[in-house]
């Protein structure tokens, strides 16, 4: 049984289309690379993915069960949304907002605070433990949600988990880009599907282990980084002509901007 | 963790604060009694001998009315409190959703059919039932207004309450405009707020209805948390949000209703309140909203302690005193909001 399972999916959540005819497979420990241009679809994709849009046509089962017969809580036990924005201005500390996550678990306080413990050195957020949340940096909060959505799905209870993130590094300096790639990677090794949207390409070729490309409402590409990030694609879909290299250690895909 | 004891501990103290307010509340007045008079009065009057000057006072005149003020504070600061959190909104209160607007309206209806009519008791008890029906009525439009297939938006019930707190004063208005001198006094009076109609039948239904909400809103104390988050990311964390939005709103809704229509609109309570204690114990709200009923209840018996003596022997309307006293305390309070992270 695959974790995300999309057959011919429509969804239409402002009366037009904005996605059609979407197939897509994701098998729990995957990661899936999600690109394309501004107003292409990503986040409406991730939006259909979460169950805040619901598929006007087709098929998308969780875990082998339509999205829609999913109970809030159960969902919120192996589906955790990190979204692009956050408007949180309520004077929470970091710890009250990663231990927010916790709150589909009944899990009880000493794991609770063993779970708290380690998305905070996942993230390296253990030094803003105590600080209010509000008068943190734009990067400082985006590790703390980030530390909040991964104490959402940390541990292994028994089913395949699902991470979405919506561009999760745009506000994080290189060390720290760093950092949240091996915690994510990590994460996947336990049995955890993870779904990235990026414009940073590069990060895309050396996470995922599939890719997609989204532009119009549709997929136009979808496998390996090495077969989807080709020049044809980046002319086709974004309109920029760019150099396909391999990245002289790793071997991946190394896409340079012209 | 330290909030966590500092919450708990901030609840403690203002418990025990309550009782000593509420007997100096009932010490202080017109007549004033010592600290023995008073507690001889209270416990002559429970034990069932209400004959004497001091069992009188304290236990006819001043316990109906302070228990009033102390019930009647709890439901609007805890209202607030769940409201600012539902609206994410520092600056919301629980009048937002038209409840106060159109409990206003049909008091003042009330007062304008039967004004001339029905006198006293009678007539106190139809403006109350009046404010109540027009508060839940408004709320309902409300609503309504804001609801769509898709759900109920916030943003959208923010400004329909506008819209409906407008439309209902400006009817008001017109009420007032076209009143006679005698019923329009009537009418201002109500609105500025008191609690001198107190009596045990009302004190009865209100602690009814106080009671009520303070077992149903920490119910919806976890879903309120991760509502500060914002509405999508509280679904992800498996909140009903359709559920808690329709909860929380009928709890208010009724909550204020009775408030407003045995006490009137007071103001400010359900503002000030809550912002003073997320102060103390964080936005935390399994923490806040049973902190804010308490100190509700403390500062709403304060504020009618005042109101009943600072022109004794003439009361003044103590929504009256919430509004001078509240006011610039407010004010201080936004200018160092910084120093606590509201932004």
């Amino acid at each position: 049984m695959s974790l995300v399972k999309l057959k011919k999916v429509d969804a239409a959540p402002w009366g037009e289309f904005s996605l059609q005819q979407i197939e897509l497979e994701l098998a729990a420990g995957e990661v899936l690379g999600v690109i394309g241009p501004n107003g292409a679809g990503k986040t409406s994709l991730l939006k259909l993915l979460s169950g805040d849009i619901s598929p006007t046509g087709g098929n998308y089962e969780l875990l082998g069960k339509a999205i829609s017969a999913w109970e809030p809580m159960p969902r919120a036990r192996v589906l955790a949304v990190l979204p692009q924005l956050s408007l949180l201005n309520f004077p929470y500390t970091v710890e009250e907002v990663i231990l927010l996550g916790r709150t589909p678990h009944r899990s009880g306080l000493d794991s609770d605070r063993q779970v708290l413990r380690e998305v905070l050195s996942a993230t390296d957020t253990a030094a803003l433990q105590g600080r209010i949340y509000t008068q943190l940096s734009g990067g400082e909060k985006q590790r703390v949600q980030l530390a909040r959505v991964f104490a959402q799905i940390w541990r292994d209870e028994g089913s395949p988990r699902l991470l979405l993130l919506d561009e999760p590094t745009t506000a994080l300096d290189l060390a720290h880009q760093q950092l949240i790639m091996e915690s994510v990677k990590g994460l996947a090794k336990t049995g955890c599907g993870v779904v990235i949207v990026a414009h940073d390409f590069n990060l895309v070729a050396a996470m995922a282990d599939q890719v997609v490309a989204v532009s119009g409402g549709q997929l136009v590409s979808r496998g390996s980084p090495e077969t989807v990030l080709t020049q044809n694609l980046f002319e086709e879909v974004f309109g920029v002509r760019v150099i396909i290299s391999t990245h002289p250690e790793s071997g991946h895909p190394l896409v340079i901007h012209l | 963790m330290n909030r966590d004891l500092q919450g708990r501990q901030v609840i403690l103290v203002l418990a025990l604060a309550l009782p000593v307010v509420i007997l100096l509340g009932l010490g202080n007045g017109a007549v004033p009694l010592s600290a023995a008079e008073t507690m001889g009065g209270l416990w002559h009057y429970l034990s069932g001998d209400g004959s004497s000057q001091a069992a009188i006072i304290v236990g006819q005149l001043r316990l109906p009315r302070i228990l009033l003020a102390a019930v009647v504070g709890a439901i609007l600061a805890s209202s607030g409190a769940a409201m600012q959190g539902l609206f994410r909104n520092p600056l919301a209160d629980p009048s937002l959703i038209g409840v106060t607007a159109g409990a206003s309206l049909g008091a003042s209806l009330m007062i304008v059919m039967s004004g001339s009519v029905v006198f006293g008791y009678a007539g106190l008890t139809l403006i109350s039932i009046g404010a109540f029906v027009g508060g839940l009525l408004s709320v309902l439009l409300v609503y309504s207004l804001a609801s769509s297939p898709n759900g109920t938006s916030v943003a959208t019930m923010l400004l329909a309450g506008i819209a409906i707190t407008a439309l209902a004063g400006g009817l008001g208005n017109l009420l007032e405009f076209l009143a006679d001198n005698e019923i329009l006094r009537q009418i201002s009076l109500w609105r500025m707020g008191g609690l001198d109609g107190a009596d045990y039948p009302r004190l009865v239904i209100a602690g009814l209805v106080c009671g009520a909400m303070m077992l149903a809103l920490p119910q919806f104390a976890t879903a309120l948390n991760a509502l500060l988050l914002g509405e999508s990311e509280a679904r992800h964390l498996g909140i009903n949000v359709a559920r808690v939005k329709i909860g929380l709103i009928v709890c208010v809704a009724i909550g204020v209703g009775t408030a407003v229509a045995l006490a009137g609109t007071i103001a400010f309570v359900g503002l000030i309140v809550p912002h003073m204690v997320r102060m103390l114990t964080g936005p935390d709200h399994r923490r806040l909203l049973p902190a804010s009923a308490l100190a509700g209840s403390c500062l709403l018996v304060l504020a009618d302690t005042a109101a009943r003596l600072v022109l004794a022997p003439t009361e003044l309307p103590v929504g009256v005193v919430t509004a001078l006293i509240g006011v610039p305390f407010f004010i201080s309070l936004l200018r160092r909001r910084h120093h606590y992270g509201m932004q």
